[in-house]
């Protein structure tokens, strides 16, 4: 009992001692954090494109997607084909006019043969003998125009929009063919072709896609407009979710058409620099799972950011910075497909990001919500 | 007679008790030695202190002379601004390795936030790796519990999350005008006891 004792008095003294050495040293420093709010130095504007509700500041947005319907031509086999066609077989007569128009967007674009990736063509027969009036896709920002009798003429054109393609072929005299090429309802090239007076000349077909193997890519095609030499119009907008117009196509290997939801490349949502400084922005997604593919990007008016990539899941979940000049607009694009099994709507939620440039003190997030459906 | 000879007996018991309770006093010898040493904590600028802010304005990051009071001032906008390493909380205590100090954060006055525009006010700490060890939040008053050790020659890096409504906001103006909180940093070489 008495060692006991002994034993709680020890470790009462060593309790004691211990708060004697750490106990009772509290420092205190004074620390003030002030607020002073500023307007927003950026701020958001509607594109005009869809539907789309602004917070009271300008810092927020939702922006109603309309999920519209399109042809979605796709070549994910390097050893397989895919071409959307329609037989025509008209006759051209002199005087006569043909033309065939759709809106054509094509993306995921690998060709390590160089084939190409043909976005509107026209066969016409002359005297039994096929002859092609093309428009074709390699890569970059242009298209080609080839045609028979003339050098492939070379169109620089911003590929990462979709344009409205028009292929004309008329018979001004017997013995002459004027072809013409429109992108987005502007004459873009035209040239006379002389052929025999009394030659035959069939309108044959029109068709997109490729024939040649070793590519791999996606076409979207929607808005089709056929003017027959008769001046029969024959359109298709696909929103029945059938193909009806592109009814003699063909394809092997891991290719195909289908109807898909989708949206082709459009603004849907400005900001605007309303400081004098240069901001850095971008956007980020939060993650998301849904049967959908899509792309976000943004745009200056010089330079396009890297993209938000989404296939049934996030797979890059920001862009790259694009710089916001003192007064200046930067432009937000969207790209969305998903099939036509998907539910709907399916919504993401964005943030649009900026910064000082060349600093990162500050950064200042607004939301996004984009509803596709 | 009685009552005279009563109230003489109480005056004099008043007496003697007077004379027995005064006159003793003692007195011991007391010594209160200070001997201040330089602060082994102090407060230094981060990496944004000075950077632009929205708009014209800076990131505004002021210390006492000695280091040891600090002011931030920031300006945010709708919406979340993140400010990001603006100052930094030093131990400068070299002397021995294992001069290490607990550091809690106390909000003493928090934000007013009269008209319920900040929806979110955090301070946050990071030490040197990256790893998050405090969120402080600025909208009530409270202390944290003790962080660390922040072990001698240490640094943590202290940024600011401010959330600010838009709901009635106009993008022409401010979303209000100013608004402040009052924090000490505490810091004490144990963690058993709490900060008084």
């Amino acid at each position: 009992m008495r060692y006991f004792s002994y034993l709680i008095i020890f470790l009462l003294n060593v309790f004691v001692l211990m708060l004697s050495l750490h106990a009772g040293i509290f420092t205190y420093y004074p620390v003030s954090v002030f607020l002073s709010p500023v307007a927003p130095p950026v701020t958001f504007a509607g594109s005009g494109t869809y539907p789309t509700f602004i917070g009271s500041a300008n810092t927020s947005a939702v922006v109603d997607v309309v999920a519209n319907k399109a042809l979605h031509v796709y070549d994910y086999d390097v050893g397989g084909r895919v071409v959307v066609l329609r037989t025509v077989t008209q006759s051209l007569a002199s005087g006569g006019i043909f033309s065939i128009q759709w809106v054509a967007f094509v993306t995921n674009y690998t060709d390590p043969s160089g084939v190409g990736v043909i976005l509107q063509e026209i066969q016409v027969n002359i005297d039994g003998s096929p002859y092609y009036v093309s428009i074709y896709y390699y890569g970059g920002n242009q298209v080609y125009f080839q045609g028979p009798g003339t050098p492939t003429y070379v169109y620089p054109v911003d590929m990462s929009v979709a344009h409205v393609l028009n292929i004309t072929v008329s018979r001004p005299a017997a013995n002459r063919l004027r072809i013409s090429y429109y992108v987005d309802n502007s004459l873009a090239y035209t040239y006379d072709y002389s052929i025999p007076r009394r030659a035959a000349v069939t309108i044959y077909s029109v068709e997109g896609g490729r024939y040649d193997t070793s590519n791999a890519y996606d076409l979207y095609i929607d808005d089709v407009r056929m003017r027959s030499v008769t001046g029969v119009i024959t359109s298709e907008d696909f929103e029945d979710g059938v193909d009806n117009f592109f009814v003699n196509s063909y394809s092997s290997g891991n290719a195909g058409k289908v109807v898909v939801y989708y949206t082709f490349p459009k603004i849907f949502l400005l900001a605007r620099n309303n400081d004098t400084k240069t901001y850095a922005c971008k956007l980020i997604i939060s993650p998301l799972t849904a049967p959908v593919t899509a792309s976000f990007y943004v745009r200056n008016s010089t330079h396009t950011s890297t993209s938000i990539k989404i296939k049934n899941s996030v797979i890059v979940g920001e862009t790259s910075e694009v710089l916001l000049g003192g007064g200046s607009y930067t432009y937000m694009y969207l790209n969305i497909t998903a099939p036509l099994t998907a539910s709907l709507p399916i919504t993401f939620n964005l943030q649009f990001v900026y910064r000082v440039y060349d600093s990162d003190g500050v950064t200042v997030y607004y939301p996004i919500t984009v509803k596709f459906g | 007679m009685k009552a005279e000879r009563k109230l003489i007996a109480l005056l004099a018991v008043a007496a003697l008790v007077s004379i027995v309770n005064a006159s003793v006093f003692v007195y011991y010898p007391i010594t209160v030695n200070l001997q201040p040493t330089q602060p082994p904590i102090i407060f230094s600028k981060g990496k944004n202190a000075g950077e632009q802010d929205l708009y014209g304005s800076t990131i505004g990051v002021s210390m006492g002379s000695a280091n040891t009071s600090l002011t931030i001032t920031v300006h945010p906008t709708y919406q979340t601004n993140y400010y990001k390493n603006i100052t930094v909380i030093n131990n400068i205590d070299s002397s021995d390795s294992s001069n290490s100090y607990y550091v809690a954060i106390r909000v003493n006055k928090a934000l007013s936030n009269s008209d319920s525009k900040i929806t979110e006010a955090k301070l946050l700490i990071f030490d040197s790796s990256g790893t998050n060890i405090a969120v402080v939040d600025l909208l009530t008053t409270g202390t944290t519990s003790w962080l660390g050790p922040l072990n001698a020659n240490g640094k943590w890096f202290v940024d600011i999350n401010i959330t600010i409504s838009e709901t009635g906001g106009s993008p022409g103006s401010a979303p209000f005008t100013s608004d402040s909180a009052s924090l000490q940093l505490i810091y004490s070489p144990q963690n058993v006891e709490s900060a008084p």
